[in-house]
C-alpha cells in the first residue's frame, strides 16, 4: 500500500490538480480550502421548475457567470425535494445542445427536405399573422388548427381560442391519459389527476395494471411508491404481460393475456361483492347503482376469468381476498397511458368501480381529493363561432378535438394551417404516413420548438422557443396533492441565441392580430405578479422564499366532516353511470374480447425508457450515452424456435406491410410469447438531430391500425401485429400455448448478522446463514 | 478515524440511472464515461425465480485495494483518515495499471485529462453533504456514512441483515460498498459481473523494474506543478489555511 497521505496534504495537492483535470464545478472543493477561480461564493442558486418531462419537479440551478453548472432538486418542493431523475440532472445538456433551433427560419426548399433561410422575428411574426388573418377571412378561424404539448403552449392556446378556433388537440390527452380521465370524470365527477391522486404511503395493498412505475420515472410518485412497498411493506400486485422491474418487486405478478384486463377487474369486483368483502357502509353512503352493478357482474367468476385471462383462479381469489382484507387502504392505481385496445374508458371505469366498492376513495391509502384555489390571470375570452360537426359527437359522446379529428379535417380541406407547438406530431402519433399526407395538403405550417424535430422539416416557418431553463411560465398550481402548493418557473440563465419565451411569441402575435386585449400585461413578470397577487404575494417575494407557496389541502372525506357530495349528476360515485346511460353506452362496464394476433404474428407493445421522455430527450448527450436506442423484448422460447439470438438486429413488418428500421433483440423469459415490446421515442427521422437520427426503431411507424375509443375517441394502439424479418426473410412467430399462471413472491430467509462479523459473500450458497 | 462506506438497497432501486447523471454533472466526465454505473440485468431466470435487477456500482474503496500496489507513482492511495481510496492527480501519469488491477472495472482513463478517474465518494463534499449520487437517488436506495460509527444510519442498515458484498472466494479485496436485497439479485450480479481476478504481473514489473524511471518522471511533473503554483501566488491568490 502506498504512503499514507492526510486529507490536508491531499488537498494541498488537489488544489493544483483541480485546474488540470478541467472540472468546472469545483464549488464544493473550495469551501474550506479557499478559492482558486471557481470559488463557491460566486455560485448563484436559482430555484425553478424542471421540464425534462411534465411532472414539474422543483429544481435549483447552480449558475456561475451566467453559465449553468449543475441542476439539483429543490428541498423546498413538497413533492420531489432534493431528488431529481436522470433527465432532470441532464437538463443542462438540453440547454447547451448544439443542435438546438437558434433563429427563426423560413423554409425556401421543399416540405420534408427543407432549405432554411434565417429571418428576423419581426418578419416571421408578420408572415404568420398575415396568413392567419387571410385564412380567417377566406375560410373562417376554424381553418387554423393547433397541435400542442407542454406548459409553454398554454398562452398560444388561449390566443387561438380568442382568435376563434377550437381545433386544438393534445396527443397527451387523446393518445395517452384521455380515457382514464374521462372514466374518472364519469365515475367521480373529476379526473384522476396529474400527479395521480393516490395516497400510496398509507396503502396496505396496491394494484398496478399495465403501469410500469419506475420505468416511467415520475420522481415524487416513484419515491412514495418505493417507500410504501419496500419501506412499509404494502402488498403489491402487478398485472403485466411483461416482467418489468416493478413486477420484480411485487408480491404477485400476473402475466395476463393482452387485451383481457377488463375481465380480470370485473371478476375481482364480482368476487368481492359475492363474498361480502366490500365496504358496505361506504357503498351505502357514497355510491349510486350498487344493485345494478351486482347483477351485471355476477357471471364473471374466477373459473371463467382463468380461461380468458390465463391467470390461475386461485391467484385471482387470493388477490380479491387481499384487497378485501386491506380495505379501504387499497390503491388501485389509475394508470396513465391507457389507450390500448379500443374499449379503454370502460376498463378504467372498472378500476374506478373496484376502488369504490373497497371504500378506497377519499380515505387514507386510496384516492384523495384535489384542493384548488383561484388565481387571477389576464382576461382572454373564447370567441369560437359556430359548431364543430367534424368530430361526430353522436358516435363519441365524450370526445374533445383529437389529433385524428384534425388530421381528417385537413385531408378533407377544411383546415389550411397548423400551428404545431412543442409537440412532435410525426413521432408521437400513430400512422405518421397519414400525418405527413395531411401536412402536405396544408397551405401553411408553423412549428414552435426548441429542437429541429421531424415536424420542423415540414414547416414553412420555424420559431425557436426558449427552453424551460431560460423562461418564465404561467404559475403552476399543484392542486393534486395532499400538501398542495403553487410554484413558479423562472429563467435560470438568459435565453441563448435568438430563442424567445412563449409570452413574447404570443403577445407579439396578438398585437398583429388585433387581439391585444387578450394579453394586456406587458411582460411575463407583470402577468405573474397579477396572478400571485391573488394569494397575497409577488414574484420577488416568492423567489426569495424558494419559489414555492404552500396552502392547506382537504384531501380526505374526514376533512369534509363526512359530508361530501361528488360532482356527478347523482352527487355520488356513479358505479352505474347516468351520463353513459343517457348516451346509449354501457352504464356498467362489460368485458368485450379483443382480436388476438393471427397465427404467425405477435402483438406489438410499447412503453417508456426510464431515462427518456417520449421523443424529446434522445438527442440529449448525457441521456443518449445512457440509452442510445430501444431494443425489442422477445420471449426466450419463441426466439429459440425462430433461430433468433440476443443482441442481433432484425426488422419488423406489420400487418399493413410497413417494415421498420433495424432493432436490437433482447431475448428474455420475462415476456409472453404472443407479443413483443419496445421503448417509445427512438429512431428520429430528423437528420438535424445528430445524435438521435435513425438510432433505434420508430415504433409508431408500425402502428398503422388504430381504433377510436367509443366513448371519448382516444386512439388505441396495441392492436397492431408484427412479424420478424431477418436477412430479408420473414419469420413466423411460433404458437406457444400458455398454461394459466400467476406468481407469488416466496418469503426469504432472514440472514441476521452483526456488523463485526464477516458478511455473507455473494454467490456462495454454502455461506448462507453462516453469520 | 472514520471508514466511509455505502449501502445500496437493490430492492428499492428502480434502475432509473439518476445517480449516474448526478455524478457526471458533478464531475463533468466526458460523454461516455461515468464514475458510477447502473447495469440492468434480466429479466433472467435464477433457479426458480425470475429476476430483473440493477447492478449499481462504483469504486468499492476496498480494505485491500489491488489498485494501490499497482500504481507506480503512489498517486492512488488509501486515505488513512477516511478509508477512501483517492487519486492524487499531480502524481498520476495515466499509465492505466490501476485500471487493469481493479476487479470491478471501477476506473477509467479520462481521455481529456489523460488521468485516471473513479468514484471518490465525492470527497470534496465530505462532511457537508452526501455524495451527488446519494443526494439525487429518487428512492433513497443509496446510503452513505461511517462504518466505524456504530450509531450511524449506515451501520444500522447493515446490521438489519440480508447484507452482501460483491466478492467471491477467489476475489475478495474487502469492498466497503454493501448490497441489500433479495439474494437472487445478488446472485444475478455475481453471475453476470463477477469480480475479476487480475494478473499482477504488470504491477510487479512496474515496482521492480520501471519504478526508478517513473519517480524521475513524477519529479519532473511535480516541478511543473510547483511552477504553476508559484505562478498562481504571483497572480495574487493565496493558499488559505486548513481550518481543521
Amino acid at each position: 500500500m502506498g504512503k499514507p497521505i492526510s486529507r490536508r496534504e491531499f488537498f494541498k495537492r488537489s488544489l493544483l490538480g483541480a485546474g488540470a483535470i478541467g472540472v468546472t464545478d469545483y464549488s464544493y472543493v473550495f469551501k474550506k480550502f479557499p478559492p482558486g477561480k471557481a470559488g463557491r461564493e460566486d455560485v448563484e442558486l436559482i430555484p425553478s421548475i424542471c421540464e425534462m418531462c411534465f411532472w414539474k419537479c422543483g429544481i435549483i440551478g447552480k449558475v456561475k457567470n451566467g453559465r449553468l453548472l449543475k441542476i439539483e432538486g429543490n428541498p423546498r418542493n413538497p413533492h420531489n425535494g432534493e431528488k431529481i431523475c436522470a433527465r432532470g440532472n441532464s437538463g443542462i445538456m438540453q440547454l447547451y445542445d448544439p443542435d438546438r433551433l437558434k433563429y427563426p427560419l423560413l423554409n425556401v426548399g421543399k416540405r420534408g427536405e427543407p432549405k432554411w433561410k434565417r429571418i428576423s422575428w419581426k418578419e416571421a411574426l408578420n408572415r404568420i399573422a398575415e396568413r392567419m388573418l387571410e385564412y380567417k377571412k377566406k375560410y373562417g378561424a376554424r381553418s387554423i388548427a393547433n397541435l400542442s404539448h407542454g406548459s409553454s403552449s398554454i398562452p398560444m392556446r388561449k390566443l387561438l381560442k380568442n382568435f376563434g378556433t377550437d381545433r386544438i388537440a393534445h396527443a397527451s390527452f387523446d393518445q395517452c391519459r384521455g380515457n382514464r380521465d374521462v372514466a374518472f370524470e364519469l365515475t367521480f365527477g373529476m379526473g384522476a389527476g396529474s400527479p395521480e391522486r393516490v395516497d400510496l404511503i398509507n396503502a396496505k395493498a396496491i394494484l398496478l395494471i399495465g403501469s410500469h412505475i419506475g420505468e416511467n420515472v415520475h420522481t415524487s410518485l416513484v419515491k412514495e411508491f418505493i417507500e410504501a412497498v419496500e419501506g412499509r411493506k404494502a402488498k403489491l400486485v402487478t398485472v403485466d404481460p411483461r416482467f418489468s422491474m416493478i413486477a420484480g418487486k411485487s408480491d404477485y405478478w400476473l402475466p395476463i393475456k393482452p387485451g383481457t384486463d377488463t375481465a380480470l377487474i370485473l371478476t375481482l369486483i364480482n368476487y368481492i361483492i359475492q363474498h361480502n368483502l366490500y365496504d358496505r357502509e361506504f357503498v351505502n353512503n357514497y355510491t349510486y347503482g350498487f344493485d345494478k352493478l351486482k347483477e351485471e357482474v355476477k357471471n364473471y367468476t374466477p373459473e371463467w376469468a382463468e380461461k380468458i385471462t390465463e391467470i390461475k383462479k386461485e391467484i385471482i381469489i387470493e388477490i380479491a381476498e387481499l384487497f378485501g382484507r386491506s380495505k379501504p387502504a387499497v390503491t388501485i392505481f389509475p394508470g396513465r397511458q391507457s389507450t390500448w385496445y379500443g374499449n379503454d374508458t370502460q376498463r378504467v371505469r372498472a378500476l374506478a368501480i373496484l376502488a369504490s366498492i373497497l371504500g378506497a376513495v377519499g380515505r387514507r391509502g386510496g384516492y384523495f381529493f384535489p384542493t384548488k384555489i383561484k388565481l387571477k390571470g389576464c382576461p382572454c375570452p373564447n370567441k369560437i363561432e359556430g359548431e364543430d360537426f367534424l368530430c361526430d359527437t353522436s358516435e363519441y359522446p365524450f370526445m374533445e378535438t383529437t389529433t385524428e379529428c384534425i388530421r381528417e379535417a385537413t385531408l378533407n380541406d377544411e383546415v389550411k394551417m397548423w400551428i404545431v407547438y412543442g409537440s412532435n406530431i410525426i413521432h408521437n402519433t400513430p400512422n405518421p404516413q397519414k400525418t405527413i399526407k395531411a401536412i402536405n395538403k396544408l397551405d401553411f405550417m408553423v412549428v414552435v420548438d426548441i429542437k429541429p424535430t421531424e415536424p420542423s422539416l415540414y414547416a414553412d416557418i420555424v420559431l425557436p422557443e426558449a427552453t424551460y431553463l431560460e423562461r418564465y411560465d404561467i404559475p403552476f398550481m399543484v392542486a393534486d396533492s395532499r400538501t398542495p402548493f403553487i410554484q413558479i418557473r423562472r429563467p435560470v440563465v438568459q435565453p441563448l441565441y435568438e430563442s424567445k419565451d412563449p409570452f413574447y411569441i404570443v403577445s407579439e402575435l396578438s398585437k398583429r392580430l388585433g387581439l391585444k386585449d387578450c394579453f394586456p400585461c406587458e411582460t411575463m413578470e407583470d402577468y405573474l405578479n397579477l396572478a400571485l397577487s391573488s394569494i397575497g404575494t409577488n414574484l420577488r417575494k416568492l423567489e426569495k422564499e424558494g419559489g414555492v407557496y404552500r396552502y392547506e389541502g382537504k384531501p380526505f372525506l374526514d376533512d369534509f366532516g363526512g359530508n361530501y357530495r361528488f360532482p356527478t349528476p347523482t352527487g355520488k360515485i356513479e358505479l352505474y353511470s347516468t351520463k353513459l346511460s343517457l348516451n346509449d353506452k354501457d352504464p356498467i362496464p362489460k368485458y368485450e374480447p379483443v382480436e388476438d394476433p393471427p397465427k404467425g404474428w405477435a402483438r406489438l407493445s410499447y412503453g417508456r425508457s426510464p431515462v427518456h421522455t417520449f421523443s424529446r430527450t434522445e438527442n440529449n448527450k448525457w441521456l443518449h450515452a445512457l440509452n442510445p436506442e430501444n431494443d425489442l423484448w422477445i420471449n426466450e422460447e419463441a426466439a429459440k424456435s425462430m433461430g433468433l439470438k440476443d443482441g442481433e438486429y432484425v426488422r419488423l413488418k406489420n400487418q399493413d406491410g410497413v417494415v421498420s428500421d433495424p432493432v436490437k433483440l433482447k431475448v428474455t423469459p420475462g415476456i409472453r410469447p404472443d407479443m413483443v415490446h419496445t421503448y417509445h421515442g427512438f429512431g428520429s427521422q430528423s437528420p438535424f438531430l445528430r445524435l438521435a437520427y435513425k438510432k433505434g426503431m420508430f415504433e409508431n411507424a408500425l402502428i398503422t391500425k388504430i381504433v377510436l375509443d367509443p366513448i371519448m375517441g382516444g386512439m388505441a394502439k396495441r392492436i397492431n401485429f408484427v412479424k420478424i424479418i431477418k436477412d430479408g426473410k420473414e419469420i413466423d412467430f411460433p404458437v406457444i400455448k400458455q398454461k394459466p399462471s400467476g406468481f407469488k413472491k416466496k418469503p426469504e430467509k432472514e440472514i441476521k448478522i452483526k456488523l463485526t462479523a464477516p458478511l455473507p459473500v455473494g454467490g456462495h450458497e454454502e455461506e448462507e446463514g453462516g453469520c | 478515524m472514520a471508514k466511509y462506506g455505502m449501502v445500496i438497497d437493490l430492492d428499492r432501486c428502480v434502475g432509473c440511472q439518476a445517480c449516474m447523471v448526478a455524478c457526471k454533472a458533478q464531475w463533468q466526465t466526458p460523454e461516455d464515461y461515468f464514475r458510477t454505473w447502473v447495469k440492468h440485468i434480466g429479466p433472467v431466470q435464477i433457479k426458480d425465480e425470475m429476476v430483473f435487477t440493477s447492478y449499481v456500482g462504483q469504486c468499492n474503496h476496498c480494505d485491500n485495494p489491488p489498485c494501490v500496489p499497482a500504481c507506480p507513482t503512489q498517486a492512488t492511495f488509501k486515505d488513512t483518515e477516511t478509508g477512501i481510496v483517492l487519486v492524487d492527480y499531480d502524481l498520476c501519469i495515466g499509465c492505466g495499471y490501476c485500471v487493469e488491477a481493479c476487479p470491478y472495472g471501477a476506473r477509467f482513463i479520462n481521455p481529456v485529462t489523460k488521468k485516471v478517474e473513479k468514484c471518490d465518494f465525492c470527497y470534496p463534499r465530505l462532511g457537508e453533504e452526501d455524495p451527488a449520487c446519494v443526494k439525487t437517488c429518487i428512492v433513497s436506495a443509496k446510503v452513505f456514512g461511517d462504518l466505524e460509527n456504530k450509531d450511524s444510519y449506515i451501520s444500522k442498515k447493515i446490521s438489519e441483515g440480508n447484507t452482501y458484498i460483491i466478492a467471491t472466494k477467489e476475489v475478495n479485496p474487502g469492498p466497503n460498498v454493501y448490497y441489500k436485497g433479495r439474494r437472487s439479485k445478488i446472485e444475478a450480479i455475481i453471475k453476470n459481473y463477477p469480480p475479476e481476478k487480475k494478473d499482477t504481473l504488470p504491477a510487479k514489473i512496474w515496482s521492480n523494474v520501471l519504478r526508478p524511471f517513473v519517480i524521475l518522471g513524477a519529479g519532473a511533473t511535480f516541478i511543473g506543478s510547483l511552477v504553476a503554483f508559484l505562478f498562481q501566488i504571483n497572480q495574487g491568490e493565496k493558499e488559505g489555511e486548513d481550518e481543521e
